[in-house]
Parts: structure tokens; sequence; C-alpha cells
């Protein structure tokens, strides 16, 4: 099964997808971004989705911290803030989602990055 | 003017220093608004001579947008003789425009209405920051709701898929359901509680605070729930099973509830929140304790402003408007209360609200 780790930190919504997603793949839920650092450095994920707005590490930080700790890794943002999920956008990001979005639009994302080749390394 | 000989000067001159050095752009209009006097103050501001002032040249100033409406409001007064007072742009020599407040009050020769005095301050960053201010009220409140927005469609989204797999429902769903809209009206309450004024009156009756704050920690409890991350919220109540006052329920609700929002969000790493209930005979104190990351002290006196935000909480990381601890200060002081505010940066604050005990036995 293919591994998620999925990074928000209003619990509800965090623990909503845990459970939606769960039937598909094995996920892995982290409140802030020094969670979400840690657990990517403890095992392997397919994919990060990644809320922008986070205590301890905002999203674009986190975004930076997986590409120069040189994981390849597909990520989707989600943000309620338009202009940073652009910014997000130009700076790596694979795929973005507004909110408040439905549920089958981050399924259709993830099920497409999921199943696409995997990127080539960022340029050293 | 009519007069034959000017009156001894009894201030040797002083009210003209006063008149010219005065903070404010001072300025003085004969009939259809002309300029015949503005003093250094306003030469000043805008960086031009007396000439190029006086008559319609001052019009020149104001920006392009604000000049009839400028001119109407004095021509309308004039008419009636009353004073009157203006908002608009006037260009700064520097070539910004800033915005003043311009006042003017009419003067009378023979009766009659010759003119206005007035002066103008520049609102300059006090206007700013209140705009500043407000724009981002509106961005954050704007994105705070989407927040349970969101919780709303992913838990819907739960609950049509259990039923469509033929499976029975979580029993704790209703309450997460429940849980997201008491957040939704909360901060619709908090809303109308700032911007609004429209229900200004406090309402007291009476109620049992202790089991109003049992179930507001429940309520939040409910919030915090998160199987599966690693960081989490330890949300307890100590005090009394039930310790009845009076006050307006609906508001000190919100009031401790915004107090214990704050709590959870400003300590990120997770940690306990501890809500105390203590009654003495001279006061009703409620403390809510974090173990956050805490206020600079220096700031700590301000905190408790509206749209205040910690030097170590950038908007970016931490939601929310900046209206929790206002909310709750303006809520508590209504009920003849204080809010006393103690934190340390990494360790944590404590917020205490002492309510005079004797709105609990009248």
């Amino acid at each position: 099964m293919k591994r998620i780790l999925v990074a928000d930190d209003d619990p509800a919504i965090l623990d909503a997808l845990s459970t939606l997603l769960a039937p598909s793949y094995e996920v892995v839920a982290a409140r802030n971004g020094e969670d979400l650092l840690r657990e990517l450095a403890r095992q392997r994920f397919d994919l990060v989705l990644l809320d922008l707005r986070m205590p301890l590490m905002v999203g674009e930080n986190a975004l930076a911290a997986i590409q120069t700790g040189g994981w390849v890794i597909p990520i989707i943002v989600m943000s309620g803030n338009r202009a940073r999920i652009e910014e997000a956008m130009r700076r790596g990001a694979d795929e973005s989602l507004a909110k408040p979005f439905a549920f089958p639009e981050l399924e259709e994302k993830i099920a497409r990055l999921i199943a696409a080749p995997p990127k080539p390394p960022p340029a050293a | 003017m009519s007069s034959t000989r000017p009156a001894p000067d009894p201030f040797d001159g002083a009210v003209d220093a006063v008149v010219e050095h005065s903070p404010a752009l001072m300025w003085r209009s004969g009939p259809d608004a002309k300029h015949d006097y503005v003093n250094g103050t306003w030469l000043r501001f805008t960086g031009r001579r007396l000439e190029e002032e006086i008559g319609d040249g001052w019009i020149e100033g104001i920006h392009p947008d604000d000049r009839a409406k400028r001119l109407a409001v004095e021509q309308l007064h004039a008419a009636d003789g009353t004073p009157f007072e203006a908002r608009y742009r006037l260009r700064r020599h520097d070539g910004e425009y800033r915005p003043v407040l311009d006042r003017g009050a009419p003067y009378r020769e023979d009766g009659e209405v010759r003119g206005f005095i007035g002066f103008c301050i520049d609102l300059g960053e006090r206007g700013e920051a209140d705009q500043a201010a407000r724009d981002g009220f509106f961005r954050a409140i704007a994105h705070e709701l989407r927040t349970p927005l969101q919780a709303l469609r992913m838990l819907v989204e739960v609950v049509r898929r259990s039923a469509e797999a033929g499976k029975d429902p979580d029993p704790l769903m209703g309450n997460r359901i429940d849980a997201q809209f008491d957040r939704l009206g909360e901060m619709i309450d908090q809303i109308a509680e700032t911007g609004g004024r429209q229900d200004p009156e406090i309402r007291t009756e009476p109620l049992d605070l202790a089991l109003l704050l049992r179930r507001l920690t429940e309520g939040k409890n409910e919030l915090l729930h998160v199987r599966a991350a690693r960081t989490r919220h330890v949300l307890r109540y100590r005090g009394p099973e039930h310790a009845t006052t009076v006050g307006d329920r609906r508001r000190l609700k919100l009031a401790f509830g915004s107090l214990i929002d704050n709590a959870v969000k400003f300590s990120p790493r997770g940690g306990v929140v501890e809500l105390r209930l203590k009654i003495d005979p001279a006061e009703i104190c409620v403390q809510v304790r974090d173990q956050g990351i805490g206020i600079p002290a220096a700031e700590i006196p301000h905190v408790s402003r509206r749209f205040f935000r910690g030097s170590n909480a950038p908007p970016e990381n931490f939601p929310g408007p900046g209206l929790g601890l206002a909310t709750a200060r303006d809520i508590v002081e209504r009920h003849g209360g204080s809010l006393e505010i103690q934190s340390e940066v990494d360790h944590g604050t404590c917020v205490t609200a002492r309510l005079p005990a004797e709105a609990g036995r009248r």
C-alpha cells in the first residue's frame, strides 16, 4: 500500500482526511512542520499532502526543506490563500487545492501523482 | 477689516507664533473657499510658498478625486454658517497624498459669515494602521471561516462513504460535526462582538459557571481529537463540579472559549492546557494555562489590543485575526472583572480572569 504523509494544523481536517484516505493508502498525520520532517526522515513516503499554514514551520519552508533535503516525492499543497498556492506552485509543488475543496478532487490528484512515473531528482 | 486702529497686543506677538507653529495645518478662507492665510506648518507640510497656497492655489494640493467634495462641504456650511468637518487626501512635500481631517468654523463680521477658520491634522500613520488592521482582519476572518468549512466537507464525506459502504455511522461523528458548527458559530459571535456592536448589552442570568467551563472543555476536546498525529493537546478542567453565579452565558462562553483556543493555538507542540476555576469569598477566578510559545515580556502590555500578534507568532504560522484576547478582556471587563496575563517565552502563558464575587451572590 502506498504511504501518504498528511500535514495540517487543524485536528479535525487532519483526522477526517486520515479516515477518508485510510481505505486506499497508509496515512501518517503531522500537525506541524517539525513533525512532518521527522516523519519524512523516519520512513519512505509516496506523497506529501501539505497545508501551507502550519505552526513551527510554514508549508513554504517545509516545501523548501523537502526539496533541499533531497527527497524526491510528489507534493500537493493546500491553502485558503490563493496567492500562497500560486507561490508554492512556482516553487515546485506538483499540485494544489484551494480550501474548502471536495474530497474527490483530492483523491483524483493523489491517484494521478502516485500513478505518474517518479520525477527526476532536483538538479544539484 | 472694519476696525480703524489695531488694539494693543497683550500677548506681544505670542499669538502669531502660536498660530504659525501650531502642530495643526491652519488656514483661513474668505468667500468661495479662497484661502487668505495658511500657517507655517501648512507650508512646511505642502512644501510650497504662501503665494502658491492662497486664493484657489491650495486646492491643487487636494487629491483630484476629493476636491469637489471638499469644496462642496465648505459651500454648504457657508450657507447656514455652521462648522464643518471633512476628510480628504492632501499632497505632502514629498508628493505623497496623506489622509487628513479638516475642521472649519465660520467667522463673522457684522453678523455675516465671512469665511472659515480651520485646521487639518495628518491622520497619517494612524489612518494607515487602522486600514491595514482592517484589511488584515477581513483576510484573516475569510481564511478562518474556510477551515471549519473544509473540516465539515471532509466529515460529511466520511459519513457519506460509510453509508455507501453499508457501515454503521461512527457514533461520535455527530459530535464532531456539531463541534465544527459550534466553531463557526463562535467565529460569527466574535465578528459580531468586534465589528458589529449591534448587541452591546450584557445580559446577566443565573448560570452554573463550573458546568459552562466543563462543557466548553469537553467541546474543545472533541475538536482536538486526532488519532493519527503525534502532537497532542490535553485539555482539562480543574475546579468544583458546580458554581452558581450570574453572567452573560453566551459571552462568557465566547470569552473562555477564545482563551482556550489561544492556549491551544500557541502551544503548537501540544501539551497540557488547564482550565481552573476557583471561587473565593471576594472573587471568582478562572485561569487558562498552557505550555506554549509564550509572549515576549515587552509585548505583554499590548496583547489584549485588537489585531495584536506577538513577534514570535507570525500570521503565516498562527492563523486567526488576533481578536481572541481582546474579545475575552472586553467581555470580562463588562462583567466588572479584569484580565491578567503572565507569560514566559517557550514556557507558556497563563491568563487569569477575575470576576467580582458579588455578581454571584445577587
